[in-house]
């Protein structure tokens, strides 16, 4: 039944797109066919293509049973690093790339290996585990902000 | 054979020498590093470059294009995540092999292919050039369409289990390669909701790191209390494939390989992911032992890693002989040797044929030099795998994270891989196969591109249908292998038809 949901969400989608391409501006003497031309033909095959994949699947008990893997994803460990994943992301918008990095290093690593481990380590051992990650941070900081001359989002602090 | 004397006289030189190891160290750096490629690395040493004469930029340049090429393929191995789209075929069989212990000999097979493919395409450039471009300019623009139809059917009915779900994986491709200004006149914005970043598109790093490094974190971080595979290597500072794996079995598929991708390198815009994939799909279909490819099958690491460097060779020629860039790389290139002074093209053999020579043989020397650096790099490489998953799982997510924002100076296409990494997480583990996904991403805007054209110039689809020519070919062979493709794997269809023949 996942499966279905989503390929509706796919017939969904082409549906709105298909929508959206009639208020496209059509170039006078374009006898190409138009901007919209192409995006209808992936538009129509993709769902063709999804409807017959919902029939072979109304038709096939056995497909109708099967679990649709996709919400494992947002739970347990998986759950935990997606959420560190997505924190990371604002977090380098609010507080820039280095400082946003060293949090997400430490804490992502330190709760995955408890996770993994069921412990942290002594405590000598998340001293020089913090400092590794710290430098690792400030080395990947100065090569592409430094040497690469890429700009990184500084945040609210400016860093 | 004065000019190719004159041509090695300028090469043998200390410096040249050193530029071609440098550069190709750089480039299997940005190889390896998912969200770094060739394009960033030869574009940041292009002003380098202009301080440095022709040969020596040349040295420096081909060095890190053949080095980079090649350098995808350690995080494809290793750790499923192509480093570059070149490498993405090489995922299919180098992990595998990877996860039964073999990641360093797979380390070796790929560097060895790459090797052959490298040094085939150079010598192709050097005899065959100038007739091998007279062939590629024959192609229009409905040729063009043709050969990417046919490339994109070719992968999507051969690759994964179920036809119908590679199409849909290539249809989800060619939709996301809509996204953004139109190719042809550039004027409508195409599904981008109003966000002025999706107005360029979505880059092709952005979508590699997207829907293969995201979702392979996010199954990685399921299973942490699961042992890794272990990259078994022996002791030695060189490292190139055991006798088994290099043998007359594998002859066919490195010339097969090789042929594939000079050709692809040869036309404009096809490039070596491209290149890789057909050879991969080529290979599973020409081999005696089908079965093995997917499973760790050292064919299909060498199917992969041949053409992807063959490609490099290949692409040079029409850079070389028509002032056509084959790829991002040789446009660069090819900006380089204009910034020296020098006009490409069909004068380029007249007016300086030692440069031609000079080029062919750095084209040599740079695949040697990837050969014997990344085979004594091995060992090391090796090693990656090694570090738990608890440390390796942040620190790749921190990689994609610099690589993202390299690629637009924007934190926009950060939170756009979380999104394609949850996509990407749902298609690969209900089995929708990513590499026609990929592909039809590559190849969608070209397509659309060529075949707007081809209805400019011939009139409609019908005119273009009737004309004789290579792209209606291609069209009826796209046809004709998605419909025997959707017959062999149809067994209630395949049973009926049996069970006639017996009757009858």
């Amino acid at each position: 039944m996942g499966e279905i949901i989503f390929l509706g969400f796919f017939i969904l989608l082409c549906a709105l797109g298909f929508g959206e391409s009639f208020t496209w501006t059509i170039v006078e003497n374009d006898t190409s066919g138009g901007a919209a031309f192409w995006p209808r033909i992936i538009m129509a095959a993709l769902v063709i293509c999804c409807v017959l994949r919902i029939i072979m699947i109304l038709r096939d008990q056995e497909a109708l049973r099967a679990k649709f893997v996709f919400l494992d994803l947002f739970y347990s460990h998986r759950g935990f690093f997606l959420l560190a994943f997505v924190l990371y992301a604002v977090g380098i918008q609010v507080l820039g790339f280095l400082i946003a990095t060293i949090l997400f290093l430490n804490i992502a690593c330190n709760v995955m290996r408890y996770f993994a481990k069921g412990d942290l380590g002594k405590p000598k051992f998340i001293a020089v585990r913090t400092v590794g990650l710290c430098a690792g941070a400030f080395a990947v900081y100065y090569f592409f902000n430094d040497i690469l001359r890429i700009m990184v989002p500084t945040g609210i602090f400016g860093i | 054979m004065a000019t190719f004397l004159d041509a090695l006289g300028q090469i043998a030189s200390l410096e040249v020498l050193l530029l071609i190891c440098v550069g190709t160290v750089v480039g299997i750096i940005f190889g390896a590093i998912p969200g770094l490629n060739t394009p960033i690395a030869v574009a940041l040493l292009l002003p380098f470059s202009y301080k440095l004469g022709t040969v020596p930029a040349m040295a420096l340049l081909l060095g890190v294009y053949m080095g980079g090429i090649s350098g995808g393929l350690v995080s494809a191995i290793l750790l499923r995540i192509p480093g570059t789209a070149a490498a993405i075929a090489t995922t299919f069989d180098g992990y595998p092999m990877c996860k039964k212990g073999l990641g360093a000999e797979a380390m070796a097979i790929g560097t060895y292919g790459s090797f052959i493919g490298g040094t085939f395409s150079a010598i192709v450039l050097a005899f065959l050039a100038s007739p091998l471009t007279k062939i590629a300019i024959q192609f229009g623009p409905w040729d063009y369409f043709g050969l990417m139809m046919f490339a994109l059917s070719l992968v999507s009915a051969l690759i994964g289990s179920s036809v119908l779900k590679g199409y849909i994986s290539m249809f989800i491709g060619l939709f996301i390669s809509c996204i953004g200004l139109s190719s042809l006149d550039g004027l409508t914005k195409r599904f981008t909701l109003g966000m002025y970043q999706l107005e360029g598109g979505v880059s092709m790093v952005i979508l590699i790191i997207g829907i293969y490094a995201v979702p392979e974190i996010l199954s990685a971080a399921g299973k942490l209390r699961e042992d890794m595979a272990t990259a078994q290597y022996e002791k030695k500072h060189f490292y190139i494939p055991s006798k088994e794996h290099r043998g007359r079995r594998y002859w066919r598929v490195m010339l097969q390989s090789s042929i594939i991708g000079t050709f692809i390198g040869i036309m404009p815009g096809l490039g070596s992911s491209t290149g890789a994939m057909l050879s991969y799909t080529a290979a599973q279909k020409t081999s005696k032992h089908k079965e093995e490819f997917g499973t760790g099958c050292p064919e299909g690491v060498y199917a992969s890693e041949v053409a992807n460097n063959a490609v490099t060779g290949g692409a040079l020629i029409p850079m070389l002989s028509l002032g056509i860039p084959g790829d991002s790389v040789t446009a660069i290139i090819m900006a380089a040797l204009i910034l020296q002074g020098i006009s490409v093209g069909p004068l380029l053999f007249t007016q300086h044929p030692d440069l031609v020579y000079v080029i062919v043989i750095i084209v040599f020397l740079a695949n040697l030099a990837m050969f014997i650096i990344q085979s004594f790099g091995i060992p090391l490489f090796a090693k990656i795998v090694q570090v738990p998953r608890f440390y390796l799982l942040p620190l790749i997510v921190m990689c994609c994270a610099m690589g993202c924002i390299s690629v637009n100076n924007r934190l926009f296409d950060f939170y756009l891989i979380i999104v394609l990494g949850i996509l990407g997480y749902a298609l690969e583990n209900n089995k929708y196969p990513l590499p026609p996904l990929l592909l039809g991403y590559i190849l969608g805007s070209d397509t659309e591109l060529y075949l707007r054209r081809s209805l400019m110039y011939y009139g409609s689809f019908g005119d273009c249908l009737k004309m004789v020519s290579a792209g209606t070919f291609l069209l009826i062979a796209a046809v004709v292998i998605t419909v025997a493709a959707l017959v062999m794997r149809n067994k209630k269809l395949m049973s009926k038809l049996r069970g006639k023949k017996a009757a009858a």
